[in-house]
């Protein structure tokens, strides 16, 4: 059997007494895309937090592409990619400099900038690559997340509600990506209310409620 | 009363009664029992003001001997003099690049839209501005003063001189006050020039800059004339210390009060309020954001408004992997350099003077707690900066002894600099300073720094970095960090003193080093466990 991209280990979280996330254990294959939904509060943000590794979980453990992510983490964050509801960014660098830096940091060299700018010129921040984020509406700074994501390479795509606050050409690019990624082997875990995001992707659902996960 | 003065005062009363309430009185209270309070407050904070100020004196003394060649009346006056124009020059320039004028939205429906006198609107923000931002200009001049007295009679303040330091602290005052006063009538006139009608006049900004480097050229090109050049404020201050006449003195300064206000009176009468207004807004939230102690939010705010809408991006080039950090930290240092940054280190040197000097074992244990405080504080900006963005951060694939030493190495290794810097000038100004003190500088800046960082991952949890939030250092890091350097240094320090031969206490500091390096690699060991631990 092919090595899972993604691979959780009787992994929970806990706040306090409070256990948003009870032991779970799955797997995601090359070429899945995983659409986590749930009401409010039923942990998929926490979920997506551990399983990046943003977040310790309390308890068990998280392989990406085999590699464990708290003891391999260097081998295991060159495969990820995390984009949040509401990401944040360095005050003092351009959308640009963002791109390059994330470059930089995954090592990605050779034609970095061809890449940036098709990316930027999809999402529609060409014309605002010189201006700080903090200047961007939300949708921008949403979909400069996801660009910062996609400028890198990686394996599996982790997205905590990516469509909350996109325009629906944006949706629909992003869905158009997606579709791309699976296209190219990579494994989608996504948390999304949507639910028409699970047929417009042929995609995988998984419901999740008081921190337990329901696979259908 | 006058419209706007009134509203002015109201604003000042409404400052006053925050300190106030802070000591636990109501001035709408008008009980007896609460007028007694008051009385006693006044006298409290007047014997502790006077009893600090006669302590700061000690540090004055030990710094105006600093200058050898030079009596310490001339040395104070030196000092003075430099601060009050350094001020007046600095100010002038932020007054010429914006409004001094800072107006709350109230103000801005109330006294800007409406058609009240300019001069009067002018005036009124000045005096009141002057009073909140005069007490440390005259604090650093009675502290001289008394230092002057100090040097001339020794002994120390004893009882029956206390009148005498009065005399002189009420002396220096008075002539100190009315400059300062001039200076800032000035450097509000240029912010009311340049906000004269609709036009910007950005030409302004060059009066300021025009003037320091006139001064700054002649001062290069005849040092020794420089007393000359200087004259207007050397003078009365001079007089001030008892070097000339205080009634002479007293009349120069009370020029410069007069011609200041004058200046400000020719200048402010087509000032734009509405522009004032609509440039202070952000500076005004920012002040009440900062009153109200949510620094990190003030501090957003202000780099924000620095920073404007946007920047051609770097093309900088960089390295691949962990180097990323560094060369993201150096756009955004270029991005944004602030003068904050700029005085921290310039507070590092003098604390390091400080710790070199030979001021006497108080002053150099107060030296190294200043020193520690500082360098904590600088080696954590960084990786607080960084852990605020974990999303980010946390994300890149970076081992964590990387990130950690690239996180520390550029505060640590000026922070080094730095202090071995101070050690020469001090060296330069004919004091050797002890030889284990300067070896084991770089093992106690490593000590510090990482005892730092240590306690701010303790203190992090992953679920605030995910908010944005990181741990601030606290006081047991700061503890830790001075035992580690401090107690080592202290011993060989100790140990190399009972040592007269030229090379043993030099040998003994290559050993403090060599221990504090062992210490300082146990927290290293110590500040990468707890960063993987970060819950």
């Amino acid at each position: 059997m092919a090595q899972p991209l993604l691979q959780a280990i009787a992994l929970s979280r806990s706040f306090g007494d409070f256990q948003a996330i009870k032991p779970l254990d799955f797997v995601i294959q090359a070429g899945e895309i995983v659409i986590l939904t749930g009401p409010n509060g039923a942990g998929k943000t926490t979920l997506l937090n551990c399983l990046s590794g943003l977040l310790r979980a309390s308890q068990g453990n998280v392989l990406v592409e085999g590699h464990d992510l708290y003891r391999e983490e260097v081998a295991a964050k060159e495969r990820l990619a995390y984009v949040l509801d509401v990401p944040r960014f360095y005050t003092e660098l351009t959308a640009w400099e963002h791109l390059r830096f994330i470059s930089l940091a995954f090592a990605v060299e050779s034609g970095w900038e061809a890449r940036a700018e098709s990316i930027l010129k999809e999402f529609g921040l060409w014309e605002s690559r010189d201006l700080y984020p903090h200047n961007l509406s939300r949708g921008m700074r949403l979909k400069l997340g996801i660009c910062l994501a996609l400028i890198r390479p990686f394996k599996v795509l982790l997205m905590d509600e990516p469509t909350s606050a996109l325009d629906p050409d944006s949706t629909a690019l992003l869905r158009e990506k997606l579709i791309n990624l699976r296209l190219n082997g990579c494994a989608v875990l996504l948390s999304s209310h949507d639910l028409r995001l699970v047929t417009a992707l042929d995609a995988i659902h998984w419901k999740m409620e008081g921190g337990n996960l329901d696979f259908g | 009363m006058n419209a706007v003065w009134m509203v002015r005062s109201r604003q000042l009363a409404s400052q006053i009664r925050f300190w106030v309430a802070l000591v636990g009185y109501d001035p709408r209270d008008r009980s007896i029992g609460q007028n007694i309070y008051l009385v006693y407050l006044a006298v409290f904070f007047s014997l502790w003001g006077f009893a600090v100020l006669a302590l700061l004196a000690d540090l004055g003394a030990g710094v105006l001997v600093l200058f050898r060649g030079l009596s310490p009346a001339r040395t104070a006056t030196m000092i003075i003099a430099s601060v009050l124009l350094v001020d007046a020059f600095l100010k002038g320039y932020r007054s010429s690049k914006r409004s001094p004028f800072i107006f709350s939205e109230e103000d801005a429906g109330l006294i800007c839209q409406t058609p009240v006198d300019r001069r009067q609107v002018a005036f009124a923000w000045m005096v009141t501005d002057w009073l909140t931002v005069v007490w440390p200009f005259a604090a650093l001049a009675v502290v001289l003063s008394f230092a002057n007295i100090q040097l001339t009679e020794p002994g120390g303040i004893q009882w029956a001189h206390i009148p005498q330091y009065w005399l002189a602290g009420m002396r220096v005052a008075s002539i100190v006050l009315p400059i300062h006063l001039g200076f800032t009538s000035i450097d509000y006139a240029l912010g009311a020039l340049r906000l004269r009608g609709d036009q910007e006049n950005s030409l302004v900004r060059l009066i300021p800059v025009g003037l320091a480097l006139i001064l700054l050229s002649l001062i290069a090109v005849y040092p020794s004339g420089f007393q000359a050049y200087l004259w207007p404020v050397w003078f009365p201050v001079s007089a001030a210390l008892g070097e000339a006449s205080w009634l002479a003195g007293w009349f120069v300064a009370a020029l410069w009060a007069l011609s200041g206000l004058l200046i400000l009176y020719g200048c402010s009468y087509r000032l734009n309020l509405s522009r004032a207004a609509q440039e202070s807004h952000t500076r005004w939230v920012y002040q009440q954001v900062s009153w109200l102690g949510d620094t990190r939010l003030a501090h957003q705010m202000r780099r924000r408004e620095k920073l404007g809408s946007g920047h051609l991006s770097s093309r900088l080039p960089g390295w691949p992997g962990a180097w990323s950090l560094i060369w993201k930290d150096w756009v955004t240092n270029q991005r944004a350099p602030s003068f904050k940054q700029l005085s921290a280190w310039l507070a590092i040197f003098f604390a390091s003077l400080g710790l070199m000097l030979p001021l006497g074992s108080g002053v150099h244990l107060n030296a190294f707690v200043i020193w520690s405080v500082l360098v904590s504080q600088r080696g954590i900006e960084r990786l607080r900066g960084d852990l605020g963005l974990w999303m980010i951060t946390h994300q890149l694939p970076i081992r964590t002894a990387e990130l950690i030493l690239l996180e520390v190495a550029q505060p640590l290794v000026s922070t080094i600099f730095v202090t071995w810097l101070a050690g020469g000038i001090s060296v330069w100004l004919g004091y050797a300073p002890d030889p284990t003190v300067f070896l084991f500088i770089p093992a106690a800046s490593l000590c510090i720094v990482l005892s730092a960082v240590f306690d701010v991952l303790r203190r992090c949890r992953s679920t605030d970095l995910l908010a944005g939030n990181a741990a601030d250092l606290g006081a047991g890091g700061l503890l830790m960090g001075m035992i580690f350097a401090g107690v080592p240094m202290l011993l060989f320090s100790w140990a190399a003193s009972h040592f007269e031969m030229g090379w043993v206490p030099w040998l003994i500091g290559l050993a403090g080093l060599g221990f504090g390096s062992a210490i300082a690699y146990g927290v290293w060991r110590l500040t990468l466990y707890q960063y993987q631990r970060i819950k």
